[in-house]
């Protein structure tokens, strides 16, 4: 066997070895997004299982809940729960019914909670396991207390979403995606079938992404 | 009726008839066939309040009955307890129906209940119950005496059903002493075996069982601090003692708790008091430490503490008992049943941050979204039926309140420029709610990309207001 095929197979059969221009860690357990289009543009062909995911976001109501919604139906109907810290406003249940959520699943954290509980609670959920996945609006979340969601999320093999509405500097979240407007305005004056710009800003262990833009197609 | 001592209580029994009560003393024993005496008090407006209020009243009442005798029965809206063993304690049975009456009627008075209620004393449980249901007031002493006077009462005080009732008018029976005098092999073909049995236990000739009241489990202790202090960790310190006690008392009873109170007692300021509820009965004093220190993370000691108690007066049985009576391993056995991941989240979530705070989504059929969007507490039980949803695009935002949108040239602004997309949807709430709602919604999106929730309202013309966000 000539040596390079050699260090080939030896460099493949492990998972912990990551290479330059690997699209995503080997060990990198993806759900998928649901959205065909989201899934080629994610590395690994969907969310990470594990991580803490970032969403940049200037003004809520972009569609970022839209491209999270097939993840969080399969996982409801797989049993797990979801908890939503701080939402930004009151939800309109019947948006996640028609949307296939099982409701009795979600438990929701007002967001009169002061940062430090909202945090703690976002920690502590992590490490219960029994969030299918945890999702955080907040504006004023440290690096270091990112660092600690992310974390948590990786002891505790399980998934958070912080939403913010600017980039934290070096931030270590597993991937760090910025929602934008679609620059197509014709398309979006329709109800359906709206178009947002996707741009991965991070993704741990993969260099392919930087400022990698993508648009998608959202219902 | 010579030989009869009809006495109605307090007043004309105990103070015209005092031979009476020296006479039962030293009588009772030779003349009662038991050597019991009960006394029944029914409370006629407790039948008139819905049941799960009556009881909670009535196992009130219990508790001060106990008082006087230790074994106590409660039969609907009637208390019926034995006093014959109580007597010398009390000083008589003049003494003791004095004491009763004040006890109870004091009890009615924190209750908020009308001080009505009527007595019954005989040496049976069920004459004495009969003669209270029947308004009178009567005290019987001997067992001799109770047919005759209970002869004389009308047979709507007995435990009859409509069907009996119906039977028995027919009959032209009214009072019991009717009964009596029909042939006991036709009366038990017509209206059963159960009132024959009844009337039987009333005069003593068939036993009487009886199930007794036991007082509630009700657990406290408190730790008299020699000097105050205002450092969290030795009080912490000094709750893991009263914790300790408490884990001992279930221990001991075989109990979990799933609810308890703790009181830090200031000097100056008001008492802090930390309210520790669980989703699961627990014995686990790590369980309530971590509850207890989620508590104080909000509520800090400002000034000195001079007492801490914990008081705990909600209990429920072990379910975890083992399978085997000798364990092969004992200290496994001994094991405390983990405690859930979720439930302690939850638990010590809601200590931290209220229980206000942590919300579960709920949804009514309602065309109106402000209507149907609702939120509900935890541990709300989930909703069997799959609800019916409206096709109609909803945003997933809602407003709590709508917001006015300004108006400038003709042009709607929101935080930018706002355009229309798609619409109108009218919505309309129904005439007999409060809020008339007459709205025209309309999906509009901002220059930023933000699409909205649009609505015109239709009572106030020109006004534009944004409702919702889609995201």
């Amino acid at each position: 066997m000539p040596n390079s095929i050699f260090i080939e197979s030896i460099l493949n059969s492990r998972n912990d070895i990551w290479r330059l221009g690997d699209e995503a860690p080997k060990n990198h357990n993806v759900y998928s997004s649901g959205l065909k289009n989201l899934d080629n543009f994610l590395p690994g062909g969907g969310w990470p299982q594990i991580g803490l995911i970032e969403i940049i976001i200037k003004h809520y109501g972009l569609g970022e809940l839209q491209i999270l919604m097939p993840l969080m139906r399969n996982l409801t109907a797989q049993d797990k729960l979801l908890l939503w810290i701080c939402p930004p406003y009151k939800i309109c249940t019947s948006t996640l019914i028609k949307a296939g959520i099982d409701i009795e699943k979600l438990l929701i954290i007002n967001s009169e909670v002061s940062t430090k509980d909202a945090l703690w609670a976002a920690e502590q959920a992590l490490q219960t396991q029994k969030f299918g996945i945890v999702l955080l609006w907040h504006n004023d979340v440290t690096r270091n207390a990112m660092h600690r969601l992310l974390l948590a999320t990786k002891n505790n093999n399980t998934l958070g979403v912080l939403f913010k509405n600017k980039k934290t500097e070096n931030s270590q979240s597993s991937i760090v995606l910025k929602l934008e407007r679609s620059s197509s305005n014709e398309f979006n004056k329709k109800i359906k079938n709206r178009k947002i710009k996707l741009q991965i800003l991070r993704m741990a262990g993969s260099l392919r992404s930087r400022k990698t833009a993508t648009e998608i197609t959202i219902n | 009726m010579k030989n009869l001592e009809l006495l109605p209580i307090p007043n004309r029994i105990f103070l015209k008839n005092r031979k009476t009560e020296t006479e039962l003393s030293k009588k009772s024993n030779k003349n009662s066939i038991n050597s019991s005496l009960w006394c029944a008090l029914f409370f006629p407006d407790l039948l008139k309040i819905n049941l799960s209020e009556q009881k909670k009243i009535i196992s009130e009442l219990a508790k001060t009955i106990s008082r006087f005798s230790s074994t106590v029965t409660i039969d609907s809206a009637t208390i019926i307890f034995e006093i014959k063993s109580s007597l010398r304690y009390f000083g008589g049975i003049r003494k003791i129906i004095v004491e009763i009456d004040i006890s109870v009627k004091e009890k009615l008075k924190l209750l908020i209940l009308k001080n009505t209620f009527y007595y019954g004393i005989s040496p049976t449980i069920n004459c004495s119950s009969i003669i209270a249901k029947s308004k009178k007031n009567l005290f019987i002493d001997k067992e001799s005496k109770i047919k005759s006077i209970l002869g004389n009462i009308l047979i709507e005080n007995l435990n009859l059903d409509g069907r009996q009732k119906k039977i028995f008018l027919s009959m032209g029976v009214k009072k019991i002493k009717d009964i009596w005098r029909l042939p006991i092999s036709g009366l038990k073909k017509r209206v059963g075996n159960e009132i024959i049995l009844q009337l039987n236990k009333a005069i003593g000739l068939e036993p009487e069982l009886i199930k007794r009241y036991s007082l509630p489990e009700h657990f406290t202790s408190s730790y008299n601090l020699s000097y105050p202090i205002i450092d969290e960790n030795k009080a912490l310190l000094i709750l893991e003692k009263l914790l300790n006690k408490l884990c001992v008392f279930l221990q001991k009873r075989d109990l979990c708790t799933s609810r308890f109170l703790v009181t830090l007692k200031n000097e100056k300021s008001e008492d802090i008091r930390l309210y520790i509820k669980l989703r699961q009965p627990s014995c686990s004093k790590n369980h309530f430490m971590v509850l207890i220190k989620a508590h104080l993370e909000n509520k800090k000691i400002l000034s000195p503490i001079t007492e801490i108690s914990l008081n705990a007066n909600s209990f429920q049985q072990k379910n975890n008992a083992p399978d085997f009576m000798l364990p092969s391993n004992f200290n496994s056995a001994n094991q405390k049943a983990p405690v859930d991941k979720l439930n302690l989240f939850i638990e010590t979530l809601t200590a931290r941050i209220g229980e206000k705070s942590l919300k579960k989504p709920r949804y009514i059929d309602h065309h109106c979204p402000e209507y149907s969007a609702l939120e509900g507490k935890t541990d709300e039980p989930p909703i069997k039926k799959a609800p019916k949803i409206l096709q109609n695009l909803r945003p997933i935002w809602l407003f709590s309140e709508p917001k006015k949108l300004n108006r400038y040239n003709h042009q709607l602004y929101h935080n930018q420029k706002i355009s229309l997309i798609s619409g109108p949807e009218r919505i309309e709430s129904s005439w007999w709610e409060q809020n008339e709602n007459q709205r025209d919604y309309y999906i509009a999106e901002e220059g930023c990309g933000v699409r909205l929730w649009v609505f015109q309202d239709r009572t106030k013309p020109g006004e534009w207001f944004v409702h919702g966000i889609f995201s």
